[in-house]
């Protein structure tokens, strides 16, 4: 039996999250099928690209009340880059779109900030150390995670908050947790031991 | 952080490498050098077929295929992408970013198209630049043979607007050469763009590479020459960079 879906809805790198997934030995499917997602255990959302196009996709598809209605099971879900900026509310990427309102909360451009001439590079692109926060208690041997990205989500309720980098001197949320639905701003599949380390930390939630 | 990125230029699924785009020498297979670049802690690998332009085709695949398997870091693919299908194609097989440069000069629209479509974080403009006698740079392509007439800053300011998501500007006069990277080249475009510049041609060694972070703006620099030869590690580059750029 295979407990974990990964919404394929032709965008983001899903490759490369069913062969992490594999190399830890854990099976996953990729689908876009609402029986699958009713069936699944687990889903994973991921997501490169632009929220209102993403979010017409998963609408076309007729995947937002499956996806709604698995995290209201409580049941484990996981939001990669994109997958997690579509958690919450709404974005203001082009515009203002809805996302599945899993996660009360928006997403905004990062500040393009000009103190001491110094403009900061967007898309923010590279390797950053995250802090830990509310107890969230997964530890590494390298704290480096890799992210890529133009928008950061901004949780409304800051228990949710699991995971915070900094962006020059502004430190944005790159973690959330609200029961058993998860999302990264950064890309687990692509951040060695330590990213693997988050994407088995989820495959064991039950 | 800076970033260090492993570039592997290849030739029919060999690693290879030319001197200012000229003649080649073969290391061997690519799949190793890329376990090995992993390992050694590189923060992405690029990967380029040297010859795609040129036979129009990518023969790529069985290095993402590898790459998606056992490389848990980011990696790029160019050479002779040509269409949005083809991105397509690219990125679901694993790839996390596409690198163009042939494509782009004849047709820019094509980074718009991309740009859309996949977003703007998966496409790295890829610009060969040649030092001309005026002082200025020349984007060549068809992998360092054909001139543009374009200008290499006004370039990398038109694929900016056009929806790139980082430039790959390597010096074709350095490049393979191991005699440090082109500094004013490098200076110009990061001081000029907005988007990340990833710098690439001649890395000497760590001093050459350290030297370039403290006096550009570029966000990442592409080493191949000196790891292929075993001059110097990926690790032994970031601890220097550790140490001296905190």
């Amino acid at each position: 039996m295979k407990d974990t879906i990964i919404i394929d809805y032709g965008a983001g790198n899903v490759k490369s999250i069913y062969n992490a997934l594999k190399f830890l030995g854990y099976e996953s499917i990729l689908s876009n099928n609402i029986d699958d997602i009713k069936s699944a255990k687990r889903v994973i959302l991921p997501g490169v690209g632009a929220f209102g196009k993403a979010m017409e996709q998963i609408k076309d598809l007729e995947l937002i009340d499956s996806l709604k209605n698995h995290c209201d099971q409580n049941k484990p879900f996981l939001g990669i880059c994109l997958g997690m900026q579509m958690m919450f509310k709404y974005s203001e990427e082009f515009g203002k779109y809805d996302g599945l309102d899993i996660i009360d909360g928006h997403v905004e451009k990062l500040p393009e900030n000009q103190t001491n001439k110094k403009y900061y590079r967007i898309p923010n692109i590279g390797w950053y150390e995250t802090k830990n926060k509310n107890d969230f208690n997964v530890s590494y041997d390298e704290n480096l995670f890799y992210h890529v990205h133009s928008y950061h989500c901004i949780p409304k309720n800051k228990n949710e908050i699991i995971l915070t980098t900094m962006f020059n001197e502004l430190e944005i949320v790159v973690g959330v947790k609200k029961n058993k639905a998860l999302g990264f701003q950064f890309h687990p599949e692509k951040s060695r031991k330590q990213g693997l380390k988050l994407l088995k930390y989820f495959c064991d939630l039950n | 952080m800076k970033r260090i990125l492993a570039r592997l230029d290849t030739k029919n699924n060999k690693l290879i490498k030319s001197i200012r785009y000229e003649g080649l020498k073969v290391f061997g297979e690519i799949n190793d050098y890329a376990l090995k670049y992993y390992s050694q802690g590189a923060d992405e690998i690029i990967y380029i077929d040297t010859i795609a332009s040129l036979y129009e085709r990518n023969s790529l695949i069985e290095a993402i295929n590898f790459a998606t398997e056992n490389i848990f870091i980011p990696f790029t693919i160019g050479g002779g992408i040509k269409s949005v299908d083809q991105v397509r194609g690219i990125l679901r097989s694993g790839a996390d970013k596409i690198a163009i440069n042939s494509e782009a000069i004849r047709n820019p629209n094509i980074i718009k198209d991309i740009s859309k479509i996949f977003g703007s974080q998966c496409v790295m403009i890829s610009i060969q630049a040649k030092k001309r006698r005026s002082g200025k740079w020349e984007p060549f392509f068809l992998n360092g043979r054909e001139p543009s007439g374009l200008d290499v800053l006004e370039w990398a300011k038109t694929v900016e607007k056009l929806g790139a998501g980082e430039i790959l500007v390597t010096s074709v006069d350095q490049d393979g050469t191991e005699n440090g990277f082109d500094y004013e080249l490098l200076r110009d475009i990061s001081k000029n763009l907005k988007i990340p510049v990833i710098g690439a041609g001649g890395a000497k060694n760590i001093g050459n590479i350290v030297d370039i972070y403290k006096k550009t703006n570029v966000s990442a620099l592409a080493v191949g020459s000196i790891l292929h030869k075993n001059f110097v590690t990926i690790q032994e580059i970031k601890k220097e960079i550790n140490l001296s750029l905190k």
